[in-house]
């Protein structure tokens, strides 16, 4: 008898544990679920990117970026505007086995490609107010890749997130990530520095569903400590199409 | 003004208390005063200068930078690495600091075959002498680290910090020891840059005068007792001195002006001045107690007050119109000090003649004095006086031309007067600040810099190649040791894009290439203090390994020759902070010339009026001008440079001597009313002498506590004021008289009529 009602206890008690954990997602399946939404294959973009320097003098590029994700991540950045920049490409290839990428540059003027080396993911892209790693943020499904999570407060509408770095190459100390439940996307990250000082803001607009996926129309990177900002919005963006595996190369990205 | 100080006699409280009233007041507004120790702060806005470095600023923002070198045998030890890391990793986290240069965030960028790595200088440090020399060899082919962060020698490191607009020096200053000593270490470190200088002069200053000016001031009241004897002698003028420090300096925020570096002069100046009146009027009382014992208390003051009014009225106007005339000067603060200085001198006088008698008439009598007057045992100074007395009477002629002959002599020294703004010349040679200096100067290519701005499309490869050439010429000029520039970075992205190939250290002429390697550029190093955002401007830096501003000026007069040869060149603006010390040197020679040179005309046009007649005034410039003559020259032979500071206050000191001449003058004229000419200079040594004395010796003695000082502009001070009190002192005592004697200048002689008259005054004067 009493085995039996100390069995009967034990399910009650497992069963309700698992309820429990089903209800309240950890901050780590919170950016698992992130990806898991987006399951998107290839995208292939058009952005328009205003740059701000702390006076308010603007400088703008525009460029088209295509990436694939099967098998390892492989992304493809050209510049098309302005003129004196154009055909200017970045290539990267992602190699998780290594927890590193190739990167390879290739400037018109130059003529040649140029593969970079040494770690990027601090630098700014281009001048602009976001890392290389920010811009790996952008599709909203690679933070769980290098950032870890604990939920700070949940309600209705949206989860507040502490977002960690797990990658020791990144220079921000945390995060705080709001999250829309509606979208699963992020509507607002906060970039802390290593002495707790805010340092970034990233705040995603008008996130419309496209082809299913919720995407936002304007992104801006505020960097608070320099007073500048960097505006990207998208111009135009195409899911899932089919993408030629071979343009992931250098030797294509040299013709242009 | 006979009504004035009689009306201080019948009603000495009311006075006594007015006085007291306002120098409260004005002591209340004495802890609002606010410093600015900035050297831009001395230089009126208009002046080319301030208007191209306030454009540099405009466009890139402020240029002032501290400097934090690490010296030892092996830079590239671990050890030294890893504090050196530190420190530069804090120093990026301070608000005040808008960009770190140190070789952790310098980037070191490089192509190998076809492979372009960017990394930090230094991106880990080297556990093993293999990995160190790998290091090594980087840094040596890295032109934007060697020599300029990393000494060629690799035994020392710079850690740059430039710092954010309107960061105070005293916190920077302060908050870098802190660090230092936070983050300790076997290496030597040593603090270079501007902010530091100028944090170490105010902090110098500052320190040295607290510890000297009381002591000085002491003195001076131990001089002023063994002189009179009597407390009120000590405490009455010195009560002015005090009281006319505080009105002046209570009102610099009232006016909303500020303190610069500078206004130290003003407290000096007052003490050296301020007294000169109640001096004469002590010591007069003293001589006028002693022949007239029987006078009541009010009447001896009434007499004394009468009877001097006239010539300490006059005196005191001279100096403040010497004062005045400070407000020629091209600096802001020099004008303002001028104008303090003259309010403060200004109140000394009223005070002298009012508050003094006030208090005067409350004392009890004092008691006579034994002088030179009076019959029995003489002083000191009494027979001194005496014997210069008879010396100047019997060899007017000698004394004349041994003036002359040694003036002479000395004003040879005016040959090796040097010029220099450079506040690192404040310091002694083995001072913190000028071994640092020396350092940056040693190591990295200097201390100092010029900037230069160019303007244009900076992205057009015809306007890099520009900035190239002038690059690479100004290099070259021995008084140049390191240059920063856009340049610098084009050529070097060229060659390792070209795998580290030397024949592409060039610019590249592809019109394109410019924008991309921007572009590239900064995704890891940012351009902020080299091109603009719009890349309309660019700016190059030039060290400068000296401390000298005339080679400074030479430099600057290089660039703008180069400048000028090619009309279309896009190098528009010189500036920084070299420029504006070799124009600040400017502007200290022709600010004190003029000054001088009115204040020398303004002040023989006052004495001219005084005596109603031309060769008065004359007579009262040449002890004048001697005195400047022979402090400039002494300062040519004691390595005195003329700054800021040292040159205004000889502007200053000129305002003194005067005093001396006009009092010494207008007694003799008195005197010679009733006896003749050597009698007359007799009595004038041997009575107003004795007040020139006490007045001169009191201020001398009190400031050669200052040349005690290490810090060596509180030291120049004290020579300064010495020396120029002292000139004018024998100026006055030996070279006028002597004057008087052989010239017989007929302002000075009664006619026979106004003798007599002169004669009944004087009998009447003795009833």
């Amino acid at each position: 008898m009493k085995k039996i009602i100390s069995l009967t206890t034990l399910i009650v008690l497992i069963f309700s544990l698992t309820v429990v954990a089903s209800a309240k997602m950890t901050g780590d399946d919170v950016l698992n679920k992130m990806e898991e939404v987006r399951d998107v294959q290839t995208t292939q973009m058009e952005l328009k990117l205003e740059l701000y320097d702390s006076s308010g003098s603007k400088r703008v590029r525009t460029l088209r970026n295509i990436s694939k994700k099967i098998e390892r991540k492989k992304a493809l950045s050209r510049f098309l505007s302005p003129s004196d920049v154009e055909g200017t490409g970045f290539l990267s290839i992602d190699k998780p086995e290594i927890d590193d990428e190739d990167m390879y540059l290739y400037l018109p003027a130059l003529g040649s490609v140029r593969k970079i080396s040494g770690s990027q993911k601090n630098g700014s892209f281009v001048g602009t107010d976001f890392s290389y790693n920010d811009l790996s943020l952008i599709g909203a499904e690679n933070y769980n890749d290098d950032y870890k999570a604990i939920v700070l407060e949940e309600n209705e509408q949206e989860y507040t997130l502490k977002i960690i770095p797990t990658d020791e190459d990144i220079d921000y100390k945390y995060g705080k990530l709001i999250l829309s439940k509606k979208t699963w996307y992020p509507t607002k990250v906060e970039f802390y520095d290593s002495r707790d000082k805010l340092q970034k803001i990233l705040t995603n607009y008008n996130v419309k569903q496209i082809q299913g996926y919720w995407t936002p129309q304007k992104v801006i990177m505020e960097d608070v400590q320099k007073g500048t900002k960097t505006i990207l919005y998208l111009e135009s963006v195409v899911y899932n199409d089919k993408v030629n595996d071979r343009i992931f190369s250098p030797r294509y990205l040299r013709r242009y | 003004m006979n009504k004035v100080s009689n009306f201080s006699i019948r009603h000495p409280w009311i006075v006594i208390s007015l006085f007291l009233l306002i120098t409260v007041w004005f002591a209340l507004q004495i802890p609002k005063v606010e410093m600015d120790p900035s050297l831009k702060g001395l230089i009126p806005e208009h002046m080319t200068s301030r208007v191209n470095l306030d454009k540099i600023e405009d466009v890139f923002g402020g240029t002032d930078a501290i400097m934090i070198i690490l010296e030892t045998d092996d830079i590239l030890n671990a050890k030294t690495l890893n504090r050196a890391k530190k420190i530069s990793d804090e120093l990026e986290t301070w608000e005040e600091i808008d960009k770190v240069n140190s070789p952790f965030t310098v980037q070191d960028i490089r192509g190998e075959d076809y492979m372009l790595i960017v990394e930090d200088a230094i991106e880990t440090i080297p556990q093993s002498d293999k990995q160190e020399e790998v290091i090594k060899e980087r840094i040596k082919n890295n032109e934007l680290i060697y020599g300029s962060i990393i000494s060629r020698d690799f035994k020392a490191m710079a850690i740059i910090g430039v710092l954010k607009d309107d960061v105070t020096d005293d916190l920077i200053l302060t908050k870098v020891n802190k660090l230092i000593e936070d983050i300790p270490g076997d290496e030597e470190v040593k603090l270079a840059g501007m902010p530091i200088i100028r944090a170490e002069v105010s902090k110098n200053t500052q320190s040295d005068m607290k510890k000297l000016m009381p002591l000085a001031l002491l003195i001076m009241l131990v001089f002023l007792y063994l002189c009179f004897r009597q407390f009120r002698g000590v405490l009455l003028p010195f009560m002015v001195v005090v009281m006319s420090i505080i009105i002046s300096m209570g009102l610099i925020p009232m006016l909303n002006w500020k303190i610069y570096l500078i206004t130290v002069i003003l407290p000096m100046s007052l003490i050296a001045i301020a007294n000169d009146y109640g001096i004469h009027i002590i010591a007069h009382y003293q001589e006028e107690n002693t022949s007239k014992v029987n006078l009541s208390e009010e009447k001896l003051v009434a007499k004394v007050v009468s009877s001097l009014g006239a010539p300490i009225i006059a005196a005191g106007l001279t100096t403040i119109a010497g004062m005045l005339c400070l407000m020629t000067h091209i600096m802001v603060p020099a004008k303002e000090l001028g104008i303090l200085a003259a309010i403060g001198i200004g109140f000394a006088l009223i005070a002298s003649i009012t508050f003094i008698p006030a208090v005067m008439v409350l004392l009890p009598k004092a008691k006579p004095i034994e002088t030179a007057v009076g019959e029995g045992k003489k002083g000191l100074l009494e027979r001194l006086l005496d014997f210069t007395a008879n010396f100047v009477t019997v060899n007017p002629k000698k004394i004349t031309i041994v003036f002359i002959v040694i003036v002479a002599l000395i004003s040879l020294g005016v040959f090796y007067l040097k010029i220099d703004t450079n506040p690192v010349n404040y310091f002694k040679e083995d001072s913190s600040v000028t071994k640092a200096t020396n350092a940056g100067n040693k190591y990295f290519g200097g201390a100092n810099t010029i900037s230069i701005m160019a303007e244009g499309d900076i992205t057009d490869p015809k306007v890099m190649e520009k900035i190239s050439n002038f690059e690479e010429t100004i290099i070259k000029h021995k008084n140049v040791g390191d240059v920063g520039a856009i340049s610098k970075i084009m050529r070097k992205m060229n060659k390792e894009l070209h795998s580290g190939d030397e024949r592409f250290d060039t610019i590249p002429d592809n019109k394109n290439a410019i924008p991309q390697y921007f572009m590239l550029y900064e995704s890891s190093g940012d351009l902020k203090k080299l091109v603009d955002f719009e890349r309309k401007h660019a700016l190059i830096t030039a060290k400068i390994p000296t401390n000298s501003t005339g080679d400074i000026q030479e430099l600057v007069g290089y660039i703008r020759d180069y400048i000028k040869k090619d009309k279309d060149s896009p190098l528009k603006i010189v500036g920084g902070f070299g420029d504006l010390q070799s124009e600040l040197s400017d502007a200290v020679v022709k600010g004190q010339l003029m000054s001088l040179i009115t204040a020398a005309i303004v002040v023989g046009i006052i004495v001219m009026f005084l005596f109603r007649s031309p060769v008065a005034g004359v007579m009262s410039i040449i002890p004048l001008s001697l005195a400047i003559v022979s402090l400039f020259g002494l300062m040519g032979f004691f390595k005195i440079e003329l700054n800021i500071a040292t040159a205004l206050l000889s502007s200053v000191m000129v305002g003194v001597g005067v005093d001396y001449t006009i009092h010494f003058l207008w007694r003799y004229r008195e005197e010679k009313k009733v006896r003749n000419t050597v009698e007359a200079i007799r009595i004038t040594l041997t009575t107003t002498g004795r007040g020139i004395v006490f007045n001169a010796l009191s201020v001398v003695i009190g400031f050669v506590a200052l040349m005690i000082s290490d810090f060596l502009p509180v030291k120049f001070f004290g020579f300064l004021v010495v020396v120029s009190i002292g000139a004018c002192l024998l100026g006055a005592l030996l070279f006028l008289p002597a004057l008087c004697i052989i010239f017989k200048p007929k302002f000075l002689e009664t006619k026979p009529q106004e003798k007599i008259k002169g004669v009944a005054e004087r009998v009447e004067y003795q009833n």
